[in-house]
């Protein structure tokens, strides 16, 4: 393998003789040395806590430093047989299937609406579909627990003062069912949404042409071309829902109801520690989840995009006719359920004064309703240093995540590098690994490594690096692909060194996909909660952490809803940065 | 700058997509890889600028080599002074049209100043002197062609490499960028290796055209000898000769079509191997069945029938059905319209008959699998 056009890195820009003759293995475009440097680090990121999850569960302790015992064992798979491990496991299954029926009606009503009828107030309506993602799922769910446990919940409450017996019991497999759908429906709504507006109307109209009624096309041609993105969201909503932490730990386990990852807990947190029967109560949740995601794999290459037509088509639209409004009035009970109520019960408990409340008529009473919480909160040493710390690791894990997924993307789909299909693979691997098995690989990986990472906010980056490997490279990887390889050829051509033709061209051009992966990355490390879970300390509290602390520990429900509150507004800033940050960029192109 | 390949190969995974190619191209001399896709063409030219790796060969640009296969010793693309004018442009939408074209100098080390100036007296050349300092994304497609080729000669490349730099523009645009192009290739002669499956493009551009199929240059000649004398059945299929059909040889007749009862005689020498004959519908003339005293003595005459007329301004294209034999394609000078059905004489010149192996025989040593270019060879 000899290569004329490195990476940039094998020769040295002012040296005469770019390259010495005799030599036959080159590294570079065809070589080991980008692909293998970057295998390390992935492998190291992300295979390492995933190899010490499955040895533990095949040993008899748990990876300690010093010893990591490799006296195999399969004892520990016993627990699999226990009567707890076989209901958690229908639970999770049970929860999973409702929650990804009800989330794709959902989803899917709000996106046809949207992007193929003529719904009143369509703009407010797609915003409906969009909110959800701004609210993190365990906010949703600390909110609607404040809504509806069976004693104390708002809705319970106000049920009472009007006479009737209150009966929504939110701790139930019904109650999960519908937090976990409407927080996960807003990603069948973009996908489905993104399948129906792009559509080529040609192939809607040709069934009319042929004598299709509206109804008719509707269902054997409109629905049948929207299927893989369908079926695409419905595999992706079922996985996340059965490796969902938070959602199940707060409105689950108060009722007795396990599902995997709260049993997996459970076994963590029990004294002493069962952390190897943890360990293979997670390798049943990883096989489950591999096998959804090789079905998805099957099932979506049998079919062929072809309705993506690129060009700025504009889709059909159906008349509704009389039911324009009652179907709003569908979409605005959505948006209640999933925003409007939680914000209200959080807004109400951060400002009530007294914990106790029997009766909606008590908040009328003089002093009730105090909005201090929000002050001495945001001055709170709590939330001070967890926000600092949300700050510090989001930004670290953003940008250092962000590279790390250009330098992969660069060498899969720039290079000839060998093996650029594993390092590919590597990279995804998290997909696979559900956020609490990832995190307890990572928290053993961590507490073993003789670098004293442990107990710093270090540890955290990495963890975040690790776990959201795969969302920074498929933003990175589709930027990429669609930037024109010959631009930076050219730029080598024309007399740039090849790490100067990446500088001036490629990284400027692909700015706005680097940066909405920055972004992004920035968001879903302000959101974590499961994988920090097991690595924090007292010193390393993020927000997330301590606004779940706070609910668990029960005492600090108003600081809790407060800090929440705070948290959804730096959320929210957040993700309007793509957006003007974007407008901005269309300005300097004039 | 002259250039030089000898016995150039390169393979993707085990495919072969050049296969030991010997190209010499002199200083100042234009000269077009012609083929199909897939032949090899724009891999032969991405070994030349750097952008592939070759698996064996040699390159040397003027007298210094650029890549030797068995020294291991390979310049790259950015110290090989090689100018190249992609097929996608590859204009930098995120710079103005006179960035675009400083670059090449800036990379060299030449100041802002100088360099701008330098880049303005190129744009003037080929007439965008006017936008200047335009966004680059905000032109049209031969705006963008213009930018390409302007930037490439700024660097006063050794050669100047174009990828197919006109398949993406409308036919009219293609004919004047066309000509230009030649223009500004002979007024700084440049030397140019011009990539293009277009055989007008390859005809309007050359000094020399090489034909190439399966990797491999077929035939190489200057255009009036490539159009004159395909080497090659298929190759006058790919030059757009639409009468070309397998022969059978012997018979006193002359050559019979394979699978007609019709035969065609011709005045050049007949080649070892299958054959086929190739006649270029200009050649042929159609005549009224009942006007047929006008014809001349030395031609080949056939009965048949207009099957379809189609008037084309300033000729006119027919398909003939031969009596006994297949259909062939006419293009007649005559303005007039003979009507489907009319029976009618064709008169094939003997010399307009050549007659042509049906391809070259591959090398012994050659494994790989059938060429994608066999269109010529028997039914």
């Amino acid at each position: 393998m000899r290569a004329p056009t490195d990476l940039g890195a094998p020769t040295t820009p002012g040296s005469p003789t770019p390259s010495s003759g005799g030599r036959k293995q080159r590294s570079g475009r065809g070589g080991w040395r980008s692909s293998g440097v970057m295998l390390l680090v992935m492998g190291f990121l992300i295979l390492v806590p995933a190899g010490f999850v499955l040895l533990a569960a095949f040993s008899e302790t748990v990876p300690r430093p010093g010893s990591i015992s490799l006296d195999l064992t399969v004892g520990n798979f016993a627990v699999l047989g226990e009567p707890g491990v076989t209901r958690a496991t229908l639970n999770s299954l049970l929860i999973a299937t409702l929650s990804t029926v009800l989330a794709l009606a959902i989803g899917g009503f709000l996106a046809f609406t949207t992007a193929r009828t003529n719904i009143p107030f369509k703009g407010l309506v797609y915003l409906f579909g969009l909110m959800p993602l701004f609210l993190p799922s365990y906010v949703g769910a600390l909110a609607w627990s404040i809504l509806g446990s069976p004693a104390a919940g708002l809705l319970n409450i106000g049920l009472r003062d009007l006479g009737l017996t209150g009966f929504v019991d939110i701790y139930s497999i019904p109650g999960v069912v519908m937090v976990m759908a409407v927080f996960y429906a807003p990603y069948a709504f973009l996908l489905i949404h993104s399948s129906m507006s792009l559509m080529n109307p040609d192939l809607e109209d040709a069934s009319a042409v042929h004598g299709g009624s509206q109804w008719r096309t509707l269902r054997t041609v409109t629905f049948p071309l929207a299927m893989p993105a369908i079926v695409g969201s419905a595999l992706l909503i079922f996985t996340h829902v059965l490796e969902n932490f938070p959602v199940a730990q707060v409105l689950a386990s108060p009722g007795q109801i396990d599902t995997l990852p709260t049993f997996i807990y459970r076994l963590m947190n029990a004294s002493p520690s069962r952390g190897n029967e943890a360990s293979s109560v997670a390798i049943l949740l990883v096989v489950f989840i591999l096998v959804i995601t090789w079905t998805q794999r099957v099932l979506l290459s049998r079919r062929a995009y072809t309705t993506v037509s690129g060009k700025g088509v504009k889709a059909r639209k159906v008349d509704l006719g009389h039911l324009r409004w009652p179907l709003f009035v569908v979409a605005t009970g959505y948006f209640l359920i999933a925003i409007a109520l939680p914000i209200l019960a959080l807004f109400l408990t951060a400002m009530r004064t007294s914990p106790y409340m029997s009766s909606f008529r008590d908040l009328t009473a003089p002093g009730a309703l105090d909005a201090s919480s929000f002050g001495t909160v945001a001055r709170s040493d709590v939330f001070l240093t967890a926000a600092g710390n949300s700050v510090v690791v989001a930004l670290l894990s953003a940008a250092g995540g962000t590279v790390l997924a250009f330098l992969v993307a660069y060498i899969v789909y720039r290079t000839r590098a060998r093996a650029r299909g594993l390092l590919e693979g590597v990279s995804m691997v998290p997909l696979a690994i559900p956020a609490i098995v990832l995190g307890i690989g990572l928290l053993w990986t961590w507490l073993v490594m003789p670098i004293p990472l442990y107990g710093t906010l270090w540890v955290m980056v990495i963890a975040f690096l690790a776990v959201q490997m795969p969302q920074g490279l498929r933003g990175i990887a589709a930027s990429i692909q669609s930037t024109d390889k010959d631009l930076e050829d050219s730029a080598v051509l024309h007399g740039a060194h090849r790490a100067r033709a990446i500088t001036a061209i490629t990284v400027p051009l692909m700015k706005v996909g680097l940066t909405s992966t920055f972004l992004i990355l920035l968001m879903l490390s302000m959101r974590e909660l499961t994988v920090p879970l097991f690595l924090y300390t007292n010193d390393t509290r993020i927000l997330s952490i301590a606004i779940f602390d706070q609910f668990e520990n029960g005492g600090a429900l108003q600081q809790a809803a407060a800090m929440s509150l705070i948290y959804c507004l730096i959320m929210f800033v957040l993700s309007c940065l793509p957006r003007l940050l974007g407008s901005r960029g269309g300005l300097n192109n004039h | 700058m002259n250039v030089t390949i000898e016995g150039l190969s390169l393979s993707y995974g085990g495919v072969s997509a050049v296969q030991d190619l010997d190209l010499a191209i002199g200083d100042g001399e234009s000269i077009v890889l012609l083929g199909q896709s897939g032949c090899g063409k724009t891999s032969t030219m991405r070994c030349v600028a750097g952008l592939e790796t070759p698996s064996a060969g040699r390159i040397a640009i003027g007298d210094r080599a650029v890549f030797d296969g068995d020294s291991g010793k390979s310049v790259p693309s950015h110290k090989r002074n090689v100018g190249m004018v992609f097929q996608s442009y590859a204009v930098w939408p995120h710079k103005t049209v006179i960035e675009n074209v400083a670059f090449p100098l800036r990379m060299k080390g030449q100041n802002r100043t100088l360099s701008r100036a330098k880049a303005f007296n190129v744009l003037e050349l080929v007439g965008l002197a006017h936008l200047a300092h335009r966004g680059a994304s905000q032109l049209s497609g031969g705006q963008m062609q213009r930018v390409a080729l302007a930037r490439s000669i700024a660097m006063e490349p050794s050669v100047l490499l174009l990828d197919e730099p006109l398949s993406n523009l409308d036919a009219r645009l293609r004919d004047d960028l066309r000509v230009e192009l030649r223009r500004i290739q002979l007024e700084r002669g440049l030397t140019s290796l011009y990539v293009t499956h277009d055989q007008q493009e390859a005809l309007a551009l050359a000094d020399r055209i090489a034909i190439m199929q399966s990797g491999r240059i077929q035939q190489l000649g200057t255009p009036q000898e490539i159009y004159r004398a395909p080497a090659t059945a298929s190759i006058a299929t790919f030059l757009g000769v639409t009468n070309v059909f397998p022969v059978e040889r012997g018979g006193d007749l002359g050559l019979r079509l394979e699978g007609h009862s019709v035969a065609l005689r011709s005045s050049h020498p007949v080649p070892d191997g299958p054959i086929s004959v190739a006649v270029r519908p200009e050649a042929v003339t159609v005549h009224d069945a009942e006007r047929a005293d006008e014809l001349t003595s030395r031609a080949n005459r056939l009965a048949g029938k207009v099957r379809v007329a189609v008037y084309q301004g300033s000729s006119v294209r027919y398909q003939v059905s031969i009596d006994g034999g297949p259909d062939l394609d006419v293009v007649s000078l005559d303005p007039v319209v003979l009507a489907p059905d009319t029976p009618v004489v064709v008169e094939v010149p003997e010399a307009a008959v050549s007659v042509l192996p049906d391809d070259t025989p591959a090398p012994a040593t050659d494994a790989a699998a059938p060429a994608a270019g066999d269109t010529g060879a028997a039914a």
